[in-house]
């Protein structure tokens, strides 16, 4: 079963039922835990993946019981250590061969964002004593469902107030309609319009492959970075329509990235709690132990500069440890690095008042907006080309022929950093929104009729 | 509940408005007889043709009249066109739902289809003429797997999957006979949402394989120098054009066609594969099961194939022994038609020419109207 499957719909409607038919007071204890492990045998690969998922919470939930009863300073960063190494070996990561079993280990789905839920949640254990979650509360927050493939990440504290909220969650006629219409544009997002640019980036690709075609290659790039905001987008809206209707609102993860004029701000609107994530677990305490270790006001932008790299670094090692992701993330953080530095030192030198007043300038936006998209769509490229590939490309387009593809990019993203999108308001008339609802539907069952789609696959699910 | 009757009512108010906006525009599908193939469209991808056929079958469930329904490859196609057959077959629907490069497996998905589709009472009184050649009982995983009969980049999967297969992917729920959703809906709806389908084909025909086609055109992106041009492929496989399967075929030598037929084949090791024989034999069992008389034909070739194919003469035996091994009841009959024609016939090496179809079309109509069902007495019955 993938979240883009009509299966998928099946059992959101069955969870969905027999949540709202259980019993109020077991909704939390019972249904919820029980959808969750109907979802996790539906989507696993096989009973041993099944298996190991668990495991992986068990070894979590055990890690908890032992922040809860030793606070000593070594505990934690021990048990964050092995959490992490329990997640290299059970994700088959290279670097981690030499553990035993690891050529037999099963693929599993969720895992990634299960270490990061965890390790939020150790972490924050420590900073908050009264955080004493049970072992029911730690399996329906690591597993959590809707976010379990590839999240949005929520923080624990917020579960469990909404776990303990759906006790009195009453599905009225506004949350039903605000759960289907969430779906429905997800699903138009991800079969419609991914869809569509998931065949011009596949065909470009093969273009750009087969023969020195620099403007494919750029389009390509591009055409890449619309499908994945597409599917991912779309599969977020799917999920967080899914869970309004057991009461849970899970956190926004996108904000129109396609308007970002900048590196840095683009990823404060794309994956956004990932990205918030990195930033309260690694980039923050990091920063810290820098400034504390070299408290000069001198070094503030250098250091700055460091953490941001080390924190991008780790977001491409997180999506893998192959070659290709060691790419992807010293391409990351070279451009957080750079976008940081830059930022710091024009600061430095001009003054914030007047650097802020630069920005908003009209050429200077353009030219920010296309520097960030070219760039941006040339780091991530290792996520969907071969390195065999990426060596092909670079040896027969030359320095010449690639910068004609990024500058491609350039000339298509900067005219369009005047363009600001609103946010549309959903209607308010529940007759307009049913209608919105059913055209949705229309349009995806005539799409994927007419324009049956390549592969069904969820793009981040492979993470 | 009332969101839910809403979005259901508003959902059939769209529907009705979009099927009515195409059909006044595009037009509404043809009545008999069907037609899969399009002689002066050779071009068009095979799992479109899958998709029409899947769409055509849909029409039996309204049958009265008995039916002539001719199943095969490009080969029966290109041959016996229902409209040339239905003035020589009084009293009888001719209809010819062959696809392009279909193997065994694929008509006998088809004529799964037939049986769900069409009334019990119609099918005791019709025939099923089956064109076949050696080339279709070659392996599915050599068939289908490669670019050779996929050959645009997209559609190419981990695992095979058949035209047909393919196709019914388009809408499963009503379209694949394997889906389990499919299998609890009442036939009444599954035909309901087919007849929708059916006109929104209609649309497919005028429409891309793919609406992001023409992005990926090359010659949209064509930007090169002098300076960055470092290597340019001297000659370009004909295996991965990205053209459709049967303009690459026909823009094949006559000599190059041979090569393909018999070397190609040959090293696949899989010319005649034993599963294709299986299931062909499961098709005769289903057919005779539900009264059907049977027509096996072994269709008209070039004589290129009796000369150099090193599988031919067997699988004429096998094809004898197996539709010898269901002749018990005298509903299953084998015509060899292969030696019957001249090359000349021939605009390759299995189709027949544009202006010889009617010789095609004569040879098969003499040699079944003696094997026709008897209506008066079926009537009686």
């Amino acid at each position: 079963m993938t979240i883009n499957s009509l299966e998928f719909l099946g059992f959101v409607a069955a969870a969905a039922m027999a949540f709202h038919f259980a019993p109020c007071r077991w909704r939390a204890r019972g249904a919820w835990p029980l959808t969750t492990l109907a979802f996790l045998g539906l989507t696993g690969p096989s009973w041993a993946a099944l298996l190991a998922v668990l495991g992986f919470m068990v070894a979590i939930w055990l890690a908890t019981r032992i922040v809860a009863l030793r606070s000593g300073p070594g505990t934690l960063p021990l048990l964050l250590a092995a959490i992490v190494l329990i997640f290299g070996w059970l994700k088959g990561y290279s670097l981690l061969s030499w553990l035993p079993f690891a050529a037999n280990v099963p693929t599993t789905i969720g895992l990634s964002y299960m270490l990061l839920r965890g390790l939020q949640l150790l972490v924050d254990m420590r900073e908050d004593p009264t955080l004493r979650p049970a072992a029911g509360e730690v399996f329906s927050f690591l597993a959590s469902w809707p976010c379990l493939v590839s999240g949005p990440i929520q923080r624990f504290q917020e579960f469990r107030a909404q776990l303990e909220g759906m006790q009195s969650f009453r599905l009225d006629d506004d949350v039903l309609v605000e759960s289907l219409g969430r779906m429905a544009r997800g699903w138009l997002l991800v079969l419609v319009c991914g869809d569509f640019f998931r065949h011009v980036w596949l065909g470009l690709k093969a273009i750009a492959l087969e023969e020195v075609y620099p403007l494919a290659f750029g389009g390509a790039q591009l055409a890449f970075l619309a499908y994945l905001f597409c599917d991912f987008a779309g599969y977020t809206d799917i999920v967080f329509g899914a869970a309004r209707l057991f009461g849970l609102r899970l956190p926004e993860n996108f904000d129109r990235p396609y308007e970002s004029r900048s590196f840095l701000e683009f990823w404060g609107r794309w994956h956004m709690t990932m990205s918030d994530w990195f930033k309260t677990y690694v980039f923050s305490p990091l920063l810290m132990a820098l400034t504390a270790r070299w408290p000069s006001a001198g070094t503030a932008n250098a250091l700055a500069t460091v953490a941001f790299f080390a924190t991008f670094f780790l977001v491409g090692l997180w999506h893998g440890t192959t070659k290709a992701f060691i790419l992807a993330g010293l391409l990351l953080g070279l451009g957080a690095s750079v976008n940081q530095w830059y930022r710091g030192a024009a600061r430095g030198r001009i003054g914030k008042r007047a650097f802020d007043a630069m920005a908003q300038g009209p050429a200077y936006g353009m030219a920010a907006k296309g520097l960030t998209f070219a760039y941006l769509c040339g780091a991530i490229v290792p996520l969907w080309m071969q390195g065999q590939e990426m060596r092909s490309v670079a040896g027969r387009y030359g320095l010449v022929g690639l910068a004609i593809s990024q500058g491609f990019i350039f000339a298509l993203a900067a005219p369009t950093a005047a363009v600001r999108h609103p946010r549309i308001p959903w209607p308010r008339s529940m007759v307009f929104r049913c209608f919105l609802i059913a055209l949705a539907v229309v349009i995806i069952e005539m799409y994927v009729f007419l324009f049956p789609p390549a592969d069904g696959r969820f793009f981040y699910q492979q993470y | 509940m009332k969101p839910l009757l809403l979005i259901a009512g508003f959902y059939a108010a769209i529907n009705a408005a979009t099927l009515a906006g195409i059909g006044f525009t595009v037009g509404w599908p043809p009545k008999e007889p069907i037609t899969i193939f399009h002689p002066d469209d050779p071009s068009r991808p095979e799992e479109q043709m899958a998709l029409r056929a899947l769409l055509e079958i849909t029409t039996f469930s309204e049958a009265v009249q008995p039916q002539v329904m001719v199943l095969g490859a490009s080969g029966a196609a290109y041959g016996f066109p229902p409209s040339l057959m239905q003035a020589s077959l009084p009293g009888f629907v001719p209809s010819t739902i062959a696809t392009g490069g279909a193997t065994v497996t694929e008509v006998r998905r088809l004529f799964d289809e037939i049986v769900w589709a069409a009334p019990p009472a119609v099918l005791r009184r019709s025939v099923l003429v089956l064109g076949m050649s050696y080339l279709m009982f070659c392996s599915d995983a050599h068939r289908y797997s490669g670019n050779l009969s996929t050959p645009t980049a997209w559609w190419q999967q981990p695992h095979i999957t058949t035209h047909t297969q393919k196709a019914a992917r388009r809408h499963p729920m009503i379209l694949d006979n394997g889906n389990p959703v499919r299998r609890m809906l009442p036939r009444v709806l599954v035909l309901a949402a087919r007849r929708r389908l059916r006109i929104w084909g209609n649309l497919s025909d005028s429409l891309p394989l793919h609406v992001g086609e023409w992005f990926a055109n090359r010659g949209l992106w064509r930007f090169q120098t002098m300076t960055i041009e470092k290597v340019r492929r001297q000659a370009e496989s004909l295996l991965t054009r990205s053209k459709p399967i049967l303009e690459w075929y026909l823009g094949l030598s006559v000599k190059e066609q041979v090569e393909w037929h018999t070397e190609g084949l040959q090293k696949a090791g899989e010319i005649l594969a034993d599963d294709q024989f299986d299931s062909f034999d499961a098709l005769l069992d289903r057919a005779t099961s539900t009264g059907l008389t049977v027509v096996v034909v072994d269709l008209p070739l070039h004589s290129d194939h009796r000369m150099h194919s090193p599988v031919f003469q067997s699988f004429r035996t096998r094809l004898r022994d197996l539709v010898a091994a269901h002749d018990g009841g005298g509903r299953v009959h084998l015509i060899d038609l292969t030696e019957s024609l001249p090359d000349e016939d021939f605009i390759d090496l299995a189709h027949a020419k544009k202006d010889r179809v009617d010789a095609w079309v004569d040879l098969l109509i003499d040699r079944i109207r003696p094997l026709l069902p008897d209506q008066s007495s079926r009537i009686r019955e």
